[in-house]
């Protein structure tokens, strides 16, 4: 890459924050030695590198430019966990897109490492923007169903008038087939935008995914489960919410893989450096794998790749970890399969 | 016996389609398009059942709990269905407390709803 001039070059590894080039094609073309000490990796092992391979996107970068149009600045946060073994740690980033671009310099990112107060501050900012965008929705809820109402009942009405074996009545059938699909769609909106509050007790790790894997009602075949931790394992969350949550997760891996045993669930425990305790779900599946560019875009609402499907699933399951003092990542790539992992607050045993 | 319905809700089109429906099961249907319309009807006549729309201004009212509230004053035994097209939190334990037998989402199927009208005259009988 074009180096930075001496004088540029001792400013950037001087700065404690993080700094990250990310070229055209989504790869780190620079990052100095806050950004590698952050994403605990060498030089060498960046550069060059895909940079949604080094960091999970939790609501976040789109690396590959072009093909999803990008916020000129975005603001997320993610845990980073260099291996199985080190200790996860919350970073935020800021993502900047370069002006003017160039083959070397699509995005500007920049880290710091976050502090706890900092993931709460961030949380609450979330909390604000969700409950003005649930306002929002159930102002339109509200304004869509009376319509909707109305639409449905003329044409039951019209069903009874002119009685079954009339040609029409699949008129009428498909404008009713068109209502419940609407309507489908206002409530999944309505239950991302307005959750509900709540109502946090004390959970078993176990019991939560049971109840999970009830509501998931994935058939006869569960996925295999597999408990890296000994011992029960706690947090204090709203048992309904987070067990949708987590069955979100599993609809989503199960559908992703196409055949029952494609879904795997690995249960462990993590404790960061705060000291702070995480119960960690995580939910993988053998399908074809999210391209980079497409990371932070699974968890938009409406966003589906399957027909008939609402898209909101992921977007609620984030929202209710959130909710719940946890959240959502994602690894993926293509033809590697996903792995959607939860993150929730222990609470000792 | 015809049993006598009080429909009220202020969206023209789905009184229209209501009224409709019912009449052609058998049931003598009346409907208000507002507070004043509905109390002028429950001070006339007798009703086995209301149906009533929450909002019915427009404004963020809960006008449909107030003419429930009002029917139970006139006629103990007339049952009675709340409307809505939004659940806020706690409408249904407010509702309940004031004695409504149901509280339904809209939209519904016409056919639902009779089915619900019909199981609650049953077990007034």
């Amino acid at each position: 890459m074009t180096e930075p001039s001496a004088k540029l070059e001792v400013i950037l590894q001087t700065i404690t924050a993080g700094v990250v080039a990310v070229d055209p094609s989504g790869r780190v073309s620079y990052a100095n030695q806050a950004a590698l000490r952050e994403l605990e990796r060498t030089g060498e092992e960046v550069i060059g590198r895909s940079w949604n391979s080094l960091v999970p996107a939790l609501s976040g970068t789109n690396a590959h430019s072009g093909s999803v149009a990008v916020d000129p600045e975005h603001r997320y946060q993610a845990v980073l966990q260099a291996t199985a073994e080190s200790t996860p740690r919350s970073v935020g980033f800021l993502v900047i897109r370069a002006r003017p671009t160039n083959d070397e310099v699509d995005l500007v990112v920049l880290m710091r490492g976050l502090t706890e107060v900092a993931v709460l501050e961030e949380h609450g900012r979330r909390r604000e923007r969700l409950a003005g965008l649930g306002r929002l929705v159930g102002g339109l809820a509200h304004e869509l169903r009376n319509p909707l109402a109305a639409v449905q009942a003329l044409a039951d009405s019209l069903l009874i008038e002119i009685g079954p074996g009339d040609p029409r009545v699949e008129y009428a059938t498909r404008i009713i087939d068109a209502v419940g699909r609407m309507e489908a769609f206002v409530r999944a909106a309505v239950r991302f935008a307005q959750p509900t509050n709540s109502e946090p007790v004390r959970c078993e790790a176990a019991e939560l995914l049971t109840e999970a894997l009830r509501l998931a009602n994935l058939g006869a075949s569960e996925p295999g489960t597999q408990w890296l931790c000994g011992g029960p394992l706690y947090c204090r969350v709203d048992r309904r919410q987070v067990a949708e949550c987590l069955a979100a997760l599993l609809t989503n891996a199960d559908e992703a893989s196409g055949r029952p045993e494609g879904t795997r669930i690995r249960v462990s425990r993590h404790v960061d450096s705060a000291d702070v305790g995480w119960l960690r779900f995580d939910v993988s599946d053998d399908g074809p794998g999210i391209p980079g560019e497409l990371h932070f875009r699974v968890f938009e609402p409406f966003y589906s790749t399957k027909p008939a499907r609402t898209g909101m699933g992921l977007a609620f399951a984030q929202t209710t970890a959130l909710q719940n003092g946890g959240r959502i990542e994602l690894r993926s790539a293509p033809a590697a399969g996903s792995t959607f992992t939860l993150w929730l607050p222990e609470e000792a045993p | 016996m015809t049993h006598q319905l009080l429909f009220v809700d202020d969206d023209a089109a789905i009184r229209f389609a209501v009224e409709r429906f019912f009449r052609t099961r058998g049931y003598a249907v009346h409907t208000a398009a507002d507070v004043a319309g509905a109390t002028a009807r429950m001070g006339a006549d007798h009703f086995d059942v209301l149906i009533v729309d929450l909002r019915l201004t427009g404004t963020h009212g809960t006008e449909g709990l107030d003419l429930i509230s009002l029917m139970h004053s006139i006629s103990p035994a007339t049952r009675t269905i709340l409307l809505t097209a939004y659940q806020f939190p706690g409408l249904d334990l407010t509702a309940q407390e004031q004695g409504v037998d149901i509280v339904l989402q809209k939209p519904q199927p016409l056919a639902r709803l009779a089915e619900l009208v019909g199981e609650l005259l049953s077990d007034r009988q």
